[in-house]
């Protein structure tokens, strides 16, 4: 049985990113890279899914991203995937959910996976999509921001839980196909030893040519500095003055 | 003149005022606002739904309330073949999330979500959407003559006005089966309620913490100010607190006159359940934390020896 775990390569800024003057890319010296969080959290999941298999499975990652996504796909590969392919791909023509999703649905076709796993969001871009528009293009069923995952038949049928908002949630039998959005923070993403980290290093990726993401329905036209979230008032890091200022807001707003 | 269709949902088995806001942000488009719920129930509650601008009511009447995204997206497909709308909007929520993108797929639609607000080019619907955690605003352009799908953010416009008064639906069937292949187990529902949606004010604490051993500060800080104690979800998954602590998309959405976050990074999750409280207030020893750009106030210092601070001070 095979699983496919999509990886993000995200980007992450800190407050107030340098944006090119013609507002339609961020400067590199403002972004830093690392693999998204929840999917790092969903391979977590597909490796303890395939460890409970007694018959033979195999994890295959596959991104969508520039070449130097090949380093967090590495990290994936020494927690213990099979294999990886990566859509060769720079970030900023990757903006169109729809689009990506091709590309990305085109590719698990290929593997044939019989369980699709995806982060619930990335960190960058945030649209929280790509699950339900991969559902569609693949046509299989789909499970969105999963917070537990058991074999209820090994290598047949899933026992789900899902959340929504406000603590609701429920519980559900899913049989394969499937495709699962897992949410951050439902595991502990395992460290790999220093010798899966070579291991790794050593093993083949992949690397495929994009043939959708010319024709997006949608492109980024300008960014800017949110500037209702860029307009912290820092004080004064000592902690007395630090709680005095806490109790001053804490009788305005009582 | 523009053919706009609203995906409404209910709440508590009325009109949801997450539906309501998108009622307001269709109007600042110029067109025609259908609204439409697909649901158990949809037309009888939907009959008693008088909303100010909407002039046009569609229902699904669902056998089954349990959500299921399949059953949830060819019901609004029918909705979408009835209307022909040029947009279509939604809740940026979890249910919308799971379903509404596979519809712009299936249609070959344009398609954004976590919408904010629309752009200002004239005779061009350009919508605003945060990116980067928030640090980023991008304005997004569709180039397609097809349709568009937008899911906008809860809180960002006012809810539209709803009165008594009974309003005609048009019912329509849908060929929405059941999926053979999930089934439904059980339902998950909140456990207790600590007071987070009703509080004025909220401390809430984070992954910083360190360890449970260091909430006990914090516990008789909220006590003495007879307020609830908050948490992000790396707190609730290291069972730290119990689930009804939980602030963010998943827990409790907030929007108190003051949050006080102690040690929490700001994950989406998190900022998606509390980012539209009045004043925030920061604290955290890693400056570029994500949560800094929501705050009005922040400060870069280690939260055990605030807390000590704050015990001396009540």
């Amino acid at each position: 049985m095979k699983f496919v775990v999509l990886v993000k390569y995200v980007e992450i800024t800190a407050q107030n990113p340098e944006i090119a003057s013609d507002g339609l890319s961020i400067s590199p010296s403002s972004i830093q890279r690392e693999v998204n969080e929840a999917d790092y959290t969903a391979l977590e999941e597909a490796l303890k899914l395939k460890e409970a298999l007694s018959t033979e499975s195999e994890i295959v990652v596959i991104t969508l991203g520039d070449s130097e996504s090949e380093d967090g796909i590495r990290k994936c590969l020494a927690m213990g995937a099979d294999r990886a392919v990566r859509i060769d791909a720079s970030s900023i023509s990757a903006t169109d959910p729809i689009a990506v999703s091709q590309e990305l649905a085109a590719q698990i076709k290929v593997e044939s996976p019989d369980v699709v796993f995806a982060g619930s969001q990335s960190k960058d871009s945030g649209h929280q999509s790509t699950g339900a528009i991969l559902a569609t293009l693949l046509q299989i069923p789909s499970v969105s921001v999963v917070s537990k995952t058991d074999w209820i038949e090994a290598g047949a049928t899933l026992r789900i839980q899902r959340d929504f908002e406000g603590g609701f949630g429920e519980v559900l039998k899913v049989s394969l196909p499937t495709l699962l959005t897992i949410q951050p923070g439902i595991n502990l993403p395992r460290y790999p030893s220093f010798k899966d980290t070579i291991r790794a290093k050593k093993i083949e990726i992949e690397v495929k040519s994009a043939s959708y993401l010319s024709n997006p329905k949608s492109q980024v036209i300008k960014y800017s500095v949110n500037k209702a979230t860029s307009q912290v008032e820092m004080i004064d890091s000592n902690p007395a003055a630090v709680a005095n200022k806490i109790m001053e807001l804490v009788r305005e707003a009582q | 003149m523009k053919k706009i269709l609203i995906i409404g949902e209910f709440a508590n088995n009325q009109i949801s005022s997450q539906t309501l806001e998108l009622v307001t942000a269709a109007k600042q488009i110029n067109g025609t606002i259908s609204l439409a719920v697909a649901a158990p129930d949809a037309s009888i509650i939907l009959s008693k739904s008088n909303i100010e601008g909407v002039s046009h009511f569609l229902a699904i009447d669902l056998a089954s309330s349990h959500f299921d995204a399949k059953v949830q997206q060819s019901a609004v497909s029918a909705l979408i073949e009835k209307v022909s709308p040029d947009v279509i909007l939604g809740t940026f929520n979890i249910k919308s999330s799971s379903f509404v993108g596979g519809l712009a797929a299936e249609y070959d639609f344009g398609f954004a979500s976590d919408v904010v607000a629309f752009g200002t080019t004239p005779e061009k619907l350009t919508v605003l959407r945060p990116m980067y955690s928030g640090s980023v605003l991008a304005e997004i352009e569709f180039i397609t003559d097809r349709p568009t799908i937008i899911l906008l953010r809860p809180g960002k416009w006012e809810p539209a006005s709803i009165s008594d008064g009974v309003v005609t639906v048009e019912t329509l069937s849908s060929s929405a089966e059941q999926t053979s292949t999930i089934e439904h187990i059980e339902d998950i529902t909140p456990e207790g309620d600590i007071g987070l949606k009703r509080a004025a004010v909220i401390f809430s604490i984070g992954r910083g913490i360190g360890s449970a051993e260091n909430i006990d500060a914090f516990r008789a800080i909220t006590q003495k100010l007879d307020i609830p104690l908050g948490a992000s979800r790396p707190v609730i998954d290291s069972g730290w607190l119990p689930h009804a602590h939980q602030v963010g998309q998943t827990g409790v959405t907030v929007s108190p006159k003051l949050y006080v976050a102690f040690g929490i990074s700001g994950a989406l999750h998190h900022l998606a359940g509390m980012s539209t409280s009045k004043v925030i207030f920061v604290i955290n020893t890693d400056p570029s934390a994500p949560i800094f750009s929501v705050a009005q106030y922040g400060a870069q210092a280690d939260i055990l020896e605030v807390a000590a601070e704050l015990n001396k001070l009540i």
